[in-house]
């Protein structure tokens, strides 16, 4: 028993129509059940076999469009893309969220290590100012002590 | 040929019953064929790659990016004071009416000493997708209608449209009747009523949910209309590559061939709303014939027509079967309505040998009758 909406029967009916399409007209082509045909087995001429494959193509085209036009074949291919349009919308929702993640994270990562450089200049300049502090101590001691006591009084 | 073909001889050969030796002899013919049409490869690739996209010079007389004017030049004197302005859908580039010296719709109309111009549509770009067919119809063609004849001086012009091409100028001329003086439509449909070919059975209601397409992809890509047009005739690719490399070695169906696989795989991403308006409420709820189809905040009315109508349909069109095309003189005004079919395909009226020969000499006169000053 056959069941419309099996795609298993649906394929089988494809190749069955294409079938029935195909065989008299292959008979047709290569001359078989004429009265001028040669006793079988014979070897088909390029011609012949150009005919065939001809009358192949066109059993295909009639059985696709008869197949194309069933509530078969129309529902699977409405299922067919509503499935690629949900994977699609949720590819796309998948890439913008791990776009948006990643730009947070190098936007982070980019911070901190901006503020790391910064704290490291300034540390760095701290230094050289507390050398240039002490190579004015030594080349005046009188004036290095006033700076001395103004810095810290600066500093208070 | 083998010996039951031969002329005049009843049954077998009697030295060869089977048709072995026969046989053997037609393919070491067809091997020796084959051998040299794969010499002639190389060849065969140069052409691809110089494959044409238009033929005809022009100039550029305006741009809206990505809209642009193009109007033809030529040698012959302009004999008709209308010019011409060739409206070409929105899904293809339109050089397939200048395909080829021998095959090109603009040049037809040069010859015969009209100004022609061309809509270049340009390929929409992501920002475009909110465009509507308001603003193809109201804004940019009118737009181009105007500049046209701010160009030439002329009060009006002649609009020929293909495909949704036409049915964007049927629309343009409900709106704006006063501006267009003659209207030429290849297969441009106007009544979805007839369901019966493959497109108009994959995009009914039921089955294509033209919202989520339109919601998902924004502008709708030109693959996915490319590859659902190619759906449409599964087999006819098979069947065309097999005749193809039958004839690799004939120049003229070289260049023919080249010229048609460019332009048919020249595909453009189509503006996401506007292919909503097109399908939903033309495809799908067939409402231009009803009076309810909206632009731009109304009803379209295609009584306001009134201008001269010439309809160019295909007999054998399985994208627009002419039955979508030929009831449009029961719903406009104009009293002078033409038909005229010819046994082609829905781009074989562009560019087949027989509309070439049968066709189009028969619209060039239709034209210049109608466009004397």
């Amino acid at each position: 028993m056959s069941d419309p909406a099996n795609p298993a029967d649906a394929a089988a009916r494809f190749m069955q129509d294409m079938w029935k399409a195909f065989t008299p007209g292959a008979a047709g082509s290569t001359g078989a059940g004429s009265g001028s045909a040669p006793p079988m087995p014979f070897m088909p001429t390029p011609e012949m076999v150009r005919s065939m494959q001809s009358t192949f193509l066109t059993a295909m085209e009639e059985a696709a469009e008869r197949t194309m036009r069933t509530p078969q074949f129309l529902d699977a291919m409405r299922r067919g893309m509503e499935e690629s349009l949900a994977m699609q919308q949720q590819l796309r929702a998948f890439l913008q969220q791990n776009v948006e993640q990643s730009m947070h994270a190098a936007g982070a990562d980019t911070g901190a290590a901006t503020v790391a450089a910064l704290q490291r200049i300034e540390r760095k300049l701290d230094r050289l100012e507390e050398r240039l502090d002490a190579i004015e101590r030594d080349r005046s001691p009188a004036a290095g002590t006033a700076r001395g006591t103004g810095g810290k009084d600066e500093t208070a | 040929m083998i010996a039951t073909d031969a002329p005049g001889q009843s049954g077998p050969d009697p030295m060869d019953p089977f048709g072995f030796a026969a046989a053997a002899t037609a393919w070491a013919e067809e091997f020796q064929r084959q051998s040299a049409r794969l010499a002639s490869l190389p060849q065969v690739l140069d052409k691809a790659r110089s494959a044409p996209k238009g033929v005809t010079p022009y100039d550029v007389v305006h741009r809206e990016e990505p809209v642009r004017l193009l109007r033809f030049r030529s040698d012959v004197e302009h004999r008709h004071g209308t010019p011409l302005l060739c409206v070409f859908a929105l899904v293809n580039r339109p050089y397939v009416l200048d395909l080829l010296p021998h095959k090109s719709v603009v040049r037809r109309f040069l010859d015969a000493g009209f100004d022609v111009y061309m809509v270049d549509w340009g390929t929409p770009r992501p920002a475009d997708h909110v465009k509507t067919l308001t603003d193809y119809v109201e804004g940019h063609l009118h737009r181009l209608v105007r500049k046209v004849l701010e160009v030439t001086g002329q009060p009006s012009l002649s609009l020929l449209g293909y495909c949704m091409g036409g049915t964007l100028s049927l629309m343009y001329a409900s709106r704006h009747q006063e501006l267009v003086r003659n209207l030429m439509l290849m297969a441009a449909p106007c009544d979805w009523s007839h369901r019966e070919h493959m497109l108009g059975c994959w995009v009914a209601e039921d089955h294509f949910d033209v919202d989520a397409v339109v919601d998902t992809f924004g502008n709708v890509p030109a693959e996915f209309l490319g590859g659902s047009f190619g759906l449409l005739k599964p087999i006819a690719s098979a069947r065309k590559w097999m005749g193809f490399l039958d004839r690799i070695d004939d120049d003229a169906f070289l260049d023919d061939f080249w010229a048609m696989e460019t332009w048919s795989n020249d595909n453009i991403p189509i503006a996401g709303e506007t292919y909503r308006d097109f399908v939903k409420y033309g495809l799908q709820q067939n409402r231009l014939v009803k009076g309810t189809f909206p632009l731009d905040g109304r009803p379209v009315d295609l009584s306001a027509v009134t201008c001269p109508i010439l309809q160019l349909v295909a007999t054998a069109d399985h994208l627009v079967p002419m039955e979508q095309s030929t009831p449009l003189s029961e719903h406009v005004s104009s009293r002078d309505v033409s038909t005229e079919a010819v046994k082609a395909g829905h781009i074989g009226l562009a560019v087949g040998s027989r509309a070439h020969r049968e066709l189009w000499p028969k619209a060039v006169e239709w034209l210049a009758d109608r466009s004397a000053d």
